[in-house]
């Protein structure tokens, strides 16, 4: 009994090493891990990939059973940002498969925000005597965090972003955090980058935009002469300068306002305001901060992998003529010939 | 007469209460209107880029009175149900006359308060803010 039990665990082996040998691929995205009795089941054309908004990471995991009999439990795993271990999916397989449909497929969708950095995703195929895992690791970091305002108005804003999936997709950089942070930033009056760069080992990187979305048109009036791709968003292109590995971005346009109608042109059409290097954000529309965004807009990744390492600093920049004129508080009145009106609390 | 003597000394510690109440939450009303920040008036000013070469800072109106019925609205909430509230914008002529300022350029306001803290008592208060140029 004994003997033919070393026999049969020897033979499992000798399967394993074949069934790895054969699924080897040469430039992988998951690991693989702990392969035993591959001869339970087969996988074939394991797919993933982020959705199309860069918010979930997609997939599906074709499974072939070959012992329709035996009880399977299939499952997703993963630790979140707060390092707690979560089990998204578990699902036994057995009464989803017969003699005639021997084929099952595991879907799955994670949020890609509940993930940390350097994140690692277990799928896993369990049977009796045997646990098969796949290991997905990613190095993600989400975008929504890392945002910290110093005591000189400034939003500093690091990011880093590897591709190992050799897709190709857009992805945006949007640093809206810093409308959560203190109800000061609603009373400056401009807001412009500086200094900024992105790093990548990828040579050809496409031309980056800077985007500004709202949902108020009130503030898109500002901006109608920049061309946008979607109602919501306007862009302008930000100029790309190559050091070595580095490319940085500036934005330098001479933009024109018309105080008339607190609209920006490209060119001045009367006696407007000349702004330079900034997003000039006439504080009468302070009442839309809270629903606009401004980031970088990357777009048409190639499919190379690559790696993508930028830091943003955003100014806040109050309007300093503001300075040029000091108010006087007084107790008292000027006039009693005034109407009241009623306010309900 | 013990009941007589009871029964007064308890309307008068009872009236002497109330009083004591109203006057604590109308001191509230009223100071929470006295004390309105120079700041959140100061956040409302802006500058009338169309005359660069002068400092031209004026109060935009809208903002202005957004923020100061925010700043009533929220530190009043559990106090009262409503208030009234008046802006009253002005400049002095050369004869030193008030006059009330229709235009989109305002330097000075007056905002007037009043609420009603128990029926017949309210508070009335009165706060000026004017700006002045430094150059």
């Amino acid at each position: 009994m004994r003997k033919l039990l070393i026999l049969f665990t020897s033979l499992l082996s000798l399967t394993s090493l074949g069934f790895i040998k054969k699924n080897a691929l040469s430039s992988k995205n998951y690991t693989e891990k702990t392969y035993k009795a591959p001869s339970y089941y087969q996988i074939k054309n394991f797919v993933h990939s982020f959705d199309s908004k860069n918010e979930y990471l997609v997939g599906e995991v074709p499974l072939t059973i070959k012992l329709i009999n035996t009880q399977y439990y299939v499952g997703i795993n993963y630790i979140d940002k707060n390092n707690k271990e979560i089990n998204l999916i578990e699902e036994t397989v057995r009464d989803k498969v017969s003699s005639s449909n021997k084929n099952y497929t595991l879907d799955f969708k994670l949020p890609l925000a509940n993930l940390k950095a350097n994140s690692k995703i277990t799928i896993y195929i369990e049977a009796p005597l045997l646990r098969n895992e796949l290991e997905i690791t990613y190095n993600i970091t989400n975008p929504k965090e890392i945002i910290d305002l110093s005591e000189n108005n400034k939003i500093y804003y690091n990011f880093e972003y590897f591709n190992n999936t050799g897709k190709n997709y857009f992805y945006e950089v949007v640093p809206t955090s810093f409308i959560e942070c203190e109800k000061n930033i609603f009373y400056f009056d401009y807001f412009s980058f500086k200094d900024f760069y992105i790093e990548s080992n990828y040579s050809n990187t496409p031309n980056p935009y800077l985007y500004i979305y709202d949902k108020s048109t009130l503030f898109l009036n500002v901006f109608t002469t920049m061309s946008g791709e979607s109602t919501s968003k306007k862009f302008t292109p930000l100029i790309l300068t190559k050091d070595g590995n580095k490319y940085y971005i500036g934005y330098k346009n001479k933009i024109y306002l018309n105080k008339n109608n607190n609209i920006m042109y490209l060119n001045n059409l009367g006696n407007y305001i000349e702004v330079e290097d900034r997003i000039y954000m006439p504080s009468n529309y302070y009442y839309t901060y809270k629903d606009f965004k401004i980031g970088i807009y990357f777009k048409n990744f190639s499919s190379f992998k690559y790696r993508l390492t930028y830091e943003i600093e955003i100014h806040f920049e109050e309007n300093y003529r503001k300075e040029d004129s000091v108010i006087y508080k007084e107790y008292g009145y000027v006039t009693q010939d005034d109407v009241l009106e009623g306010v309900k609390v | 007469m013990n009941v007589s003597i009871f029964f007064f000394v308890t309307v008068i510690f009872l009236t002497l209460f109330n009083g004591f109440n109203i006057g604590i939450k109308g001191n509230y009303i009223s100071r929470t209107f006295i004390d309105l920040p120079v700041s959140l008036i100061k956040s409302c000013v802006l500058v009338n880029e169309e005359s660069y070469d002068e400092n031209s800072s004026y109060f935009d109106k809208n903002k202005l009175e957004e923020n100061v019925k925010e700043y009533l609205t929220i530190n009043l909430k559990e106090h009262v149900e409503s208030y009234n509230l008046s802006f009253y914008y002005f400049y002095y002529d050369e004869n030193l006359d008030l006059i009330y300022d229709l235009g989109n350029y305002p330097k000075n306001v007056q905002i007037h308060f009043n609420a009603d803290i128990y029926k017949n008592i309210d508070i009335d208060k009165y706060l000026v803010f004017t700006m002045e140029d430094l150059f």
